[in-house]
């Protein structure tokens, strides 16, 4: 075994190549570092349990960034199917000088401005109202006032200019500093704090009312 | 100068929470490895769930534009409607009581069952079919047990209260 590998757990599947997969794709991050050079290089080589590996890995982070950018599951679908396709079609050009992670935020950031470019329609469902009526630990009347506050911040997210909203998304979806946001979007700090600032006001003053309720 | 990444204002509080990650969906991967075929197959039943909402939509803001003349079942029973609904079109509608005006059977498969909410019109579709879960100001439909629910309120302000009951089963 390659000693740079991770451990082996009881049930992992030895895959050809030296790319370990667990049986359950649950179990994923026990065993899968998604920055790990040897999952990238066997993509590289076409190793198609190695591209799931990926896949799985980055799946709910690539989906939820399109989906808060569009307000709309269908989009985000679309937008997250391209966004695999592109990686698995250009993950020969990626050379680790930056990390992965950064070079998959770029792709799936591209994709959702794209996305927009082509003029398709964006529809917003009721998502957040049919999955809290279906969570059983609260009231329902509790659940419909929050889905409700939750569905009417992301219809005023999903208004904003792409700029900002993108920037938005991955500052609250993701949790990315500011240089993180800085370095994937290809701008400065200090522009990503000033989108923010803009995002901030119109967002503050179209919510009011929901401050009010706090 | 970058603003200091401290103090959280009651709109990133908000942001946060609203934002949140969410999971993707498992036919994410059936989409990424035969990606023409998902998208036909998708393209498919869209247009065969969208055409299903906007013909119920249809007909019920047509009916709300006679001022909901048509109703063949005139009753405030909840449990004589549901058995009515059920012998006429086979689609079992639990109800509760209150504001019940009556019924009637849109299509062999499709029913519609008439309130009257302070004085205003509202009508539950219900359907077989399969459309996806979609609202606007004044509608909102859902799936349950099987069947397709479609809420319709000629006010917006009726709206809420409708979903109570009946989202909330």
């Amino acid at each position: 075994m390659d000693a740079g590998m991770p451990p082996c757990y009881p049930g992992d599947l030895e895959i050809p190549g030296r790319i370990r997969l667990p049986r359950s794709s649950n179990q994923l991050g026990m065993v899968l570092d998604a920055n790990d050079h040897e999952v990238i290089e066997a993509c590289r080589r076409g190793d198609y349990d190695a591209f799931r590996a990926l896949f799985e890995a980055h799946k709910d982070r690539v989906y939820s960034i399109a989906l808060r950018y569009t307000g709309d599951r269908a989009a985000a679908m679309d937008i997250a199917q391209d966004t695999f396709l592109k990686l698995l079609s250009s993950i020969q050009n990626f050379r680790g000088n930056s990390s992965f992670d950064s070079w998959l935020y770029r792709i799936v950031v591209n994709t959702c401005l794209d996305y927009k470019r082509s003029g398709r329609r964006v529809i917003p469902f009721l998502d957040g109202l049919l999955d809290a009526v279906a969570t059983p630990a609260e009231s329902v009347l509790n659940r419909l006032v929050r889905a409700e506050q939750e569905q009417t911040v992301q219809e005023i997210v999903a208004r904003l200019p792409p700029e900002q909203r993108i920037v938005v998304v991955l500052r609250y979806t993701e949790g990315l500093s500011y240089d993180q946001i800085a370095e994937i979007v290809g701008c400065s700090a200090g522009t990503v704090a000033s989108r923010l600032n803009r995002a901030h006001k119109v967002l503050e003053r179209r919510l009011a009312h929901l401050r009010a309720g706090r | 100068m970058v603003k200091p990444e401290t103090h959280k204002q009651w709109i990133e509080e908000e942001l946060e929470r609203s934002l949140r990650r969410v999971s993707a969906p498992e036919e994410l991967w059936d989409r990424v490895q035969s990606p023409q075929q998902a998208r036909a197959r998708l393209r498919t039943r869209f247009m065969a769930w969208a055409a299903v909402p906007m013909l119920m939509f249809v007909a019920v803001w047509g009916t709300h534009s006679r001022n909901n003349p048509a109703i063949q079942l005139h009753s405030s029973d909840p449990a004589e409607i549901r058995s009515w609904v059920k012998a006429n079109t086979g689609l079992d509608v639990p109800l509760h009581a209150g504001n019940l005006a009556g019924a009637k059977v849109v299509s062999s498969h499709t029913a519609e069952i008439a309130y009257r909410v302070a004085g205003r019109d509202v009508s539950l579709v219900v359907s077989d079919a399969r459309p996806s879960a979609r609202r606007n100001g004044r509608s909102v439909s859902w799936m349950s047990g099987g069947q397709t629910y479609l809420l319709a309120c000629a006010e917006p302000q009726d709206f809420k209260a409708c979903v109570m009951c009946h989202v909330g089963g």
